[in-house]
């Protein structure tokens, strides 16, 4: 994982472009990869939820964690329906949005204390890679969800090659060209 | 020109939302010197917001009032409709082919589903006009499936890499392609620019190329004196006191402020399933089962087509990043409805060497939802040089126990009760887009595919609901959208489709809705 980035680096991670941070009374505009870099504060997720997240993000899709995974998730919680750009808009769940992810995540952190008497952000690579496969197989017998555990890693999956492959450094990266005509917002 | 007065003063016309139907009516009734009013319940959207990006594009599809899905196939409500200008067009793949003439006569030839209640030749001519205002690429001498019809005045989309080398596959198994017909500018067609073949269709166009609402006929609405009203969302149809005369509409503005709006003629062409839903909601004591609704049908045959998509991975580089979204080769082999396996039945195509971007709900990552970690970074790295694929549109059978209500717990913030959808595949829909699922596949192996994949069966388009028939007893409208029990209440756009065919309806919704403003404006009911 990416410790300690340059500008320049962090910015060609940087995958979903640049968002709006508000710190104190200052708004911010950068990535969601400068944000995780300045380590800026979350707006509704909590540090538990945002290590859970990017644990498994990361493992999903590697890479979701330096491209700031958890700061576009959070800042999009911020939006309204109309204006959110998470894929979740069209998966038929009903808003608000971050319900549904506050509450597999904590439906997640009590599957992985029973199964592994830990938090999923102690879990070791080869539990982690374990519990994703009961996950997508639907075999996490202690998920308390009325969601499937596995439409959770397929909706946290997909938020994650958003920021990963989604941008055009991640075209870039699959040497594929982005060709917009009209480009995202900087770095987008 | 005709001058609009604000809400408060009679129009001539009101039309709740500004997609497809929509534009089309609001044009020609405009143009014919008619006032009209357009009412949006989404933003405004305009061409310098459709930001070329999977994640930004999403703004455009559904973000209001939540549907309630039931049954066991959903309708992918929030994925295949749109809100803001220009509604669910906006972000349509532009795939613009015609019904076939057996389409119309379903239940008459097969015992099953519904009859229309007009034939092809009743619509030949408006799939004409409407082509040639805007502007279709293809090769009609190709599709040697194509009914009758005027030749399109462009020329078909460039074929790249991955449609050629699918289009191998295909003929080695006998089967037969051609140039996929779209309503896209192949070259400068009335002034508005080339597509540059990158494949950001359904993120939406900004140049013009791709005739969405904000292209074509929203300008030619505005230009003719139509205001279109965004944040506006029309919570009833009010009626006379016999509920046989539509008056206007009441609507909400986003500051909350409930306006009426007085016009001779009502239209409603939000989508199949608000359709129903403002007219359930606009029950009177007169009407308490809603209006409109004498025959009991309203809602009632609520269609999509089931569909799949082929993948596979090749030899060769497939530069799928090039191309339409839509695809760029057609093939109808698989329309004839009773030519199946087993108990499959009804008619279905391929759109193929659809445009691939590697995030979204149908991007390559999400083609292979199973893999994860350094097995998924592999995937994209060979897939992302190396994948091509191809969709199917299949029939999906009209029946009546698929259908629209209301709620009779939930309500939006206006209090009007959202709408309930309940909806399951037919059997035989469920058979036949197995059938094409093989077939796909075996497409694939023959065109040299070295992995060869399928999705799960989708749910593509929403039609029926406000379906039209001859009889006041078993439809809503009549051929030209007229509700029975209102004449001057008239409803556009796919909910009037009594079947669904297995080709996407965005032309169809254009050429009915072109014929119904011809007859109004020879037929005013107002």
């Amino acid at each position: 994982m990416m410790t300690n980035p340059s500008r320049r680096r962090f910015i060609a991670a940087g995958g979903v472009g640049l968002l709006s941070f508000v710190v104190g009374d200052s708004c911010l505009r950068i990535s969601p990869a400068e944000a995780r870099y300045k380590k800026l504060p979350l707006g509704n997720l909590n540090a538990t939820q945002a290590s859970a997240l990017e644990r498994l993000g990361d493992a999903l899709v590697p890479g979701a964690a330096d491209s700031g995974l958890v700061y576009f998730l959070d800042q999009q919680l911020s939006t309204s329906t109309e204006d959110c750009m998470l894929m979740i808009r069209y998966l038929g769940v009903a808003p608000p949005y971050k319900d549904f992810y506050i509450q597999s995540l904590a439906a997640l952190e009590t599957a992985c204390l029973r199964r592994y008497q830990k938090d999923s952000a102690q879990l070791s690579a080869s539990q982690v890679a374990q519990l994703i496969d009961a996950l997508l197989s639907g075999s996490l017998l202690d998920w308390q969800q009325s969601l499937p555990a596995a439409f959770f890693a397929f909706v946290l999956r997909s938020d994650a090659s958003d920021v990963v492959y989604g941008t055009e450094a991640g075209f870039d990266r699959l040497g594929i060209p982005y060709m917009a005509h009209i480009p995202p917002p900087a770095p987008w | 020109m005709v001058l609009l007065a604000d809400a408060g003063q009679a129009l001539d016309v009101v039309i709740v939302g500004s997609g497809a139907a929509a534009s089309v009516m609001a044009a020609l009734l405009a143009e014919a010197g008619k006032s009209v009013l357009l009412l949006e319940t989404g933003a405004e959207r305009q061409s310098a917001n459709m930001i070329s990006s999977q994640i930004w594009g999403r703004r455009m599809k559904w973000g209001g009032e939540p549907v309630l899905d039931a049954g066991r196939h959903s309708v992918a409500y929030n994925f295949n409709m749109g809100r803001g200008t220009g509604g669910s067009a906006m972000h349509q793949y532009a795939v613009w082919p015609r019904l076939h003439p057996a389409d119309f006569t379903l239940a008459s030839d097969h015992g099953v589903g519904l009859d229309w209640p007009l034939a092809y030749d009743d619509l030949r001519l408006h799939y004409d006009r409407v082509q040639q205002e805007v502007g279709i690429s293809g090769d009609a001498a190709a599709e040697h499936w194509r009914p009758e019809g005027a030749p399109y005045p462009m020329g078909p989309v460039p074929t790249f890499p991955q449609g050629r080398i699918i289009a191998r596959g295909f003929e080695r198994l006998n089967l037969s392609t051609s140039p996929l017909p779209l309503a896209i500018n192949s070259r400068v067609y009335q002034g508005r620019a080339a597509c540059l073949w990158d494949g950001w269709c359904d993120a939406g166009c900004p140049i013009g190329a791709l005739a969405n609402p904000l292209a074509v006929y929203l300008p030619r609405a505005q230009q003719a004196g139509a205001v279109l009203r965004h944040n506006a969302t029309v919570t009833r149809v009010l009626t006379d006191r016999t509920d046989r005369r539509a008056l206007g509409v009441e609507y909400v503005q986003a500051n909350g402020e409930v306006r009426h709006q007085s016009a001779d003629l009502v239209v409603l062409a939000a989508n199949p399933i608000q359709n129903p839903r403002i007219l359930f909601a606009s029950g009177t004591r007169r009407s308490p089962t809603g209006l409109a609704n004498s025959s009991g049908k309203l809602g009632n045959y609520l269609m999509s087509h089931p569909t799949v998509s082929t993948f596979g991975l090749f030899v060769e580089e497939t530069y799928s990043y090039y191309g339409p979204k839509g695809g760029q080769l057609l093939c109808q082999d698989g329309y004839q409805k009773d030519q199946h396996q087993g108990h499959a039945f009804g008619s279905y195509q391929w759109m193929i060497a659809q445009a691939l971007k590697p995030n979204d709900l149908l991007g390559i990552a999400n083609s292979r939802p199973e893999l994860y970690g350094t097995k998924l970074t592999e995937f994209m790295a060979r897939a992302a040089q190396h994948i091509a694929t191809m969709a199917t549109v299949c029939e999906g059978l009209p029946m009546q126990e698929n259908r629209v209500g209301i709620s009779a717990k939930s309500k939006d913030k206006y209090g009007m009760p959202l709408a309930e959808v309940t909806h399951s595949f037919a059997p035989s829909s469920l058979a036949l887009v197995e059938e094409a699922r093989q077939e796909g596949e075996a497409v694939f192996r023959a065109a040299g595919a070295t992995e060869v994949w399928s999705s799960g069966v989708n749910a593509m388009h929403i039609m029926g609901g406000t379906v039209m028939g001859t009889s006041p007893d078993a439809s809503v409208t009549n051929s030209y959208g007229q509700t029975h029990d209102i004449p001057n209440l008239v409803i556009a756009g796919a909910g009037l489709f009594p079947t669904s065919g297995g080709v996407n309806p965005t032309f169809t919704i254009h050429a009915l809705a072109r014929r119904a403003a011809t007859y109004l404006l020879d037929h005013w009911p107002g």
